[in-house]
């Protein structure tokens, strides 16, 4: 490999976005190279380590993540926060009376200066599609015009269109449907002027239980936005999911092992790593797995600035001694698909005259972005028996467009399956919560004359409540903002690379789009609550649990607010593309506008970020590019 | 260990659970040798022998309610432990404070994770544990759930 120009593309990072890319490149007889930060696929040995350390510690990621880190027990550790220590999520008030759903504000002013990104990652071949959700949902039309169609200037942001519309992607979202193999409705979706060309490959995954009770009590049911007086109906469909409703592409029917995340037992779900090893089987796709990319050359003698070549370094680590061999390799084309921070980390830490790797316009690391979550869960009166089944199979997918969000941003509302279990740690914290009455200590009891409540009390109460269980958790829309960005840190990690550093914080139009998904969520839940008893916790700046007093109604609560946000998992907007050169950094087809043999891969291209979880858009875009790629390559 | 010590912590467990309950008749013997492993190798070392010992004779009169309370649950050490020990056959978890149980929680091996009787009183099955296709659209059948406990 070292020094030979022996590909015809190289392609950095074997997650969903690297590994279909290379799977479709090598299928067309071109020659790759991937070049994997982490292990290689290790196949079901893997997957049972993955089953048997979520049953040891519970934890959606592995203990010990396969790439280096600079601590390898500290799960948090590919990148370094910004402030340093988290500022506590409450006690909110209502402070905006420029947000016509100010009443149900969850998010500090503190948090619009600046808080911690709450996703990780996944350093491995297959990526962090190990541990997704399934949820394929394809963006809406008007997602790729924010800007033409809505113009939102929300306190200093603004928004971008995309550089191409619906129409000219759903062909790719048919073909990205069939290549991950998306359960969906026969009908299709019946929402916000989605259309297609072609059916869901294989059927419908069945709404469960939960989701039934819901779609009863909603029924009918309209959502008012206060900002544009217009309502929208609260219309609960059944979610697309990458998750087998039969046998499809080699993997099993779904057997509703109920852990979706952080590991499908038996890859029901889809993963990237069956593309890992497609890729492999066509004998044109070569992995160098544990090799970090270092830099980026370009050649600066060429007045195009090709790409000439990507160093990095592959390393082994025997009982924590870590060796280490640098390398570079060559190829006619290159393209980066190691996700939004990553990408960025790798572009900035690559020197390019007096700027850095595709940075002309200096909005590498930039625009920085998630889809903040808001979670409203409840004891509804009667029994949803969660934890059983996919961990979400419907969503509420009606209030994601609308002429609102020329002041707010838009939010779907993902209804889960797995109780309490995002919120508070479920099921195992309702038991202690009941045994203890309330987390009190033994002498606490002792003292107050109690005992703990204990036998067939505590069971019938614990069965009671665990059943009536639900939550849901609004994905809400933010604006780009250049000062959100990924940095390089002047800490380095084990390989001695400087690590990614998170600048991030919420901003004005998510602020508002979250206080309206608690609106809406609440009004969902009053439908299953005779006699509702809202209320607000946060957590503290040590992570601890507080009760807002002064917003929580007096009794014994039955609909919990959480203040403050959680993380969806979903990176963007870090190298984001659009026509103009001077403001983006990738074309539609994302290359690069400043290297004509550079390609920019995943969500990180993305100039909006929309409301719907982004994999089956990333994966629909990576075939896109390949098609682009194999052209360029013939010409 | 003392065969006795395992009856004892045994026949302990079940009065602590309530047992009988829907769905969980019996607790398996050799998860209650497991568990009474698991809680004599803490540090420091729970009163394990004391909670025996104060059980012992309850359990000869014929246990009741009242005399648990009084004797187990009226003791800071022994309440502690009856709490962990309930705790520990709920979620396989051992919480080395009960009031505090995001603190320092330590599970069981993954060998018993699949027994926590709290799948059981949720009507639910122990996650990433592979079932069947579909059961998720229909509420859980009366005395169809998994056996928590039961090996």
């Amino acid at each position: 490999v070292n020094g030979q120009n022996s590909y015809d593309v190289v392609i950095v990072g074997a997650g969903v976005a690297g590994a279909i890319l290379a799977w479709k490149l090598g299928s067309l007889g071109c020659k790759v190279a991937v070049l994997e930060a982490g292990p290689a696929d290790g196949g079901l040995a893997q997957r049972q380590q993955y089953v048997a350390s979520f049953k040891e510690t519970g934890l959606s990621y592995p203990f010990n993540p396969p790439a280096l880190k600079p601590n390898p027990n500290n799960l948090d550790n590919y990148y370094v926060e910004q402030p340093t220590a988290r500022p506590s999520q409450g006690p909110v008030a209502p402070d905006d009376p420029s947000d016509p759903f100010d009443a149900y504000n969850i998010i500090a002013p503190s948090l619009l200066q600046g808080d911690w990104f709450q996703t990780d990652y996944e350093r491995q071949a297959g990526g962090t599609t190990w541990h997704w959700l399934g949820t394929s949902l394809r963006f809406l039309p008007n997602d790729f015009q924010l800007k033409t169609v809505y113009n939102p200037q929300v306190a200093g942001l603004s928004a971008q269109d995309w550089p191409f519309q619906y129409a000219q992607i759903e062909p790719w979202y048919g073909l990205a449907e069939k290549t991950i193999g998306v359960s969906g409705p026969s009908t299709g979706e019946d929402y916000l002027g989605i259309t297609r060309s072609t059916p869901y490959p294989i059927p419908e995954i069945p709404q469960s239980y939960l989701d039934q009770q819901i779609v009863s009590a909603v029924q009918g049911q309209s959502f008012l936005d206060l900002g544009t007086k217009t309502s929208f109906p609260l219309t609960v469909s059944p979610t697309p999911q990458g998750r087998n409703s039969v046998q499809y592409g080699g993997r099993p029917q779904c057997q509703g092992s109920s852990s979706c995340i952080p590991i499908c037992p038996i890859q029901a779900k889809y993963d990237a790593t069956q593309h890992v090893q497609m890729a492999i089987a066509t004998n044109n796709v070569t992995f160098l797995n544990q090799t970090v990319a270092t830099q980026v050359q370009v050649d600066t003698t060429n007045p195009a600035n090709p790409v000439s070549g990507i160093q990095y370094i592959t390393w082994t680590d025997q009982n924590g001694v870590v060796t280490r061999q640098n390398g570079t390799v060559t190829g006619k084309i290159y393209v980066l698909a190691a996700h939004a921070v990553e990408n960025a980390k790798l572009l900035l830490n690559s020197p390019w005259g007096t700027t850095t790797v595709a940075n002309s316009s200096d909005q590498v690391g930039r625009n920085l972005a998630d889809h903040p979550v808001s979670l409203v869960y409840a004891q509804v009166d009667k029994p949803v028996y969660g934890y059983r089944g996919p961990l979400s199979t419907s969503g509420i997918e009606s209030l994601r467009d609308g002429q609102f969000r020329n002041y707010r941003g838009a939010f779907r509302m993902e209804l889960g399956n797995d109780g309490w279990e995002w919120p508070i740690g479920d099921p195992t914290i309702t038991p202690a919560n009941l045994l203890t009455r309330g987390f009190q200590s033994a002498q606490a009891l002792i003292s107050a004359g109690q005992t703990p409540l204990w036998g067939a009390d505590l069971a019938s109460q614990a069965g009671n409540y665990l059943t009536r269980q639900m939550r849901i958790g609004c994905l809400a829309e933010q604006l780009p903002d250049p000062n959100s960005r990924v940095q390089l840190s002047s800490q380095r990690d084990v390989l001695g690379i400087p690590q990614p550093q998170m600048t991030y914080r919420i901003d004005e139009y998510g602020k508002r789009s979250l206080s309206a998904s608690v609106a809406a969520c609440l009004q969902v839940f009053q439908r299953l609550i005779s006699n509702p008893v809202i209320q607000y916790n946060y957590y503290d700046s040590n992570g601890v649990l507080q009760i807002d007093t002064k917003r929580s109604a007096p009794g014994t609560p039955n609909l919990f607010v959480r203040e403050g946000w959680a993380g969806a998992g979903h990176i963007m907007g870090t190298h984001r593309m659009g026509n103009d050169p001077k403001s983006f950094v990738v074309d539609g087809q994302q290359r690069s506008h400043d290297h004509s043999n550079l390609f920019l891969l995943g969500s990180g291209s993305w100039p909006s970020y929309t409301t719907a979880n982004p994999t089956l858009t990333i994966a629909a875009i990576a075939l896109w590019t390949a098609a682009t790629i194999n052209k360029q390559l013939k010409s | 260990m003392a065969n006795s010590d395992a009856q004892n912590f045994l026949t302990l467990s079940e009065f602590l659970l309530g047992l009988p309950l829907p769905g969980v008749s019996s607790l398996d013997p050799d998860l209650a040798q497991c568990y009474l492993a698991l809680i004599n190798s803490q540090q420091p070392a729970p009163p394990m022998a004391e909670l025996l010992s104060t059980w012992a004779p309850i359990q000869a009169a014929g246990p009741t309610v009242a005399a648990v309370n009084q004797q187990i649950f009226g003791q800071v050490d022994l309440s502690t432990l009856a709490q962990q020990i309930i705790l520990l056959w709920y979620d396989a978890v051992w919480f080395p404070t009960p009031s505090q149980p995001y603190t320092n929680a330590a599970p069981v091996p993954a060998s018993e994770y699949d027994k926590a009787l709290v799948w059981t009183l949720a009507q639910a099955h122990p996650a990433a544990v592979p079932l069947s296709f579909g059961y998720w659209q229909y509420a859980p059948q009366s005395g169809s759930t998994q056996k928590g406990g039961q090996s």
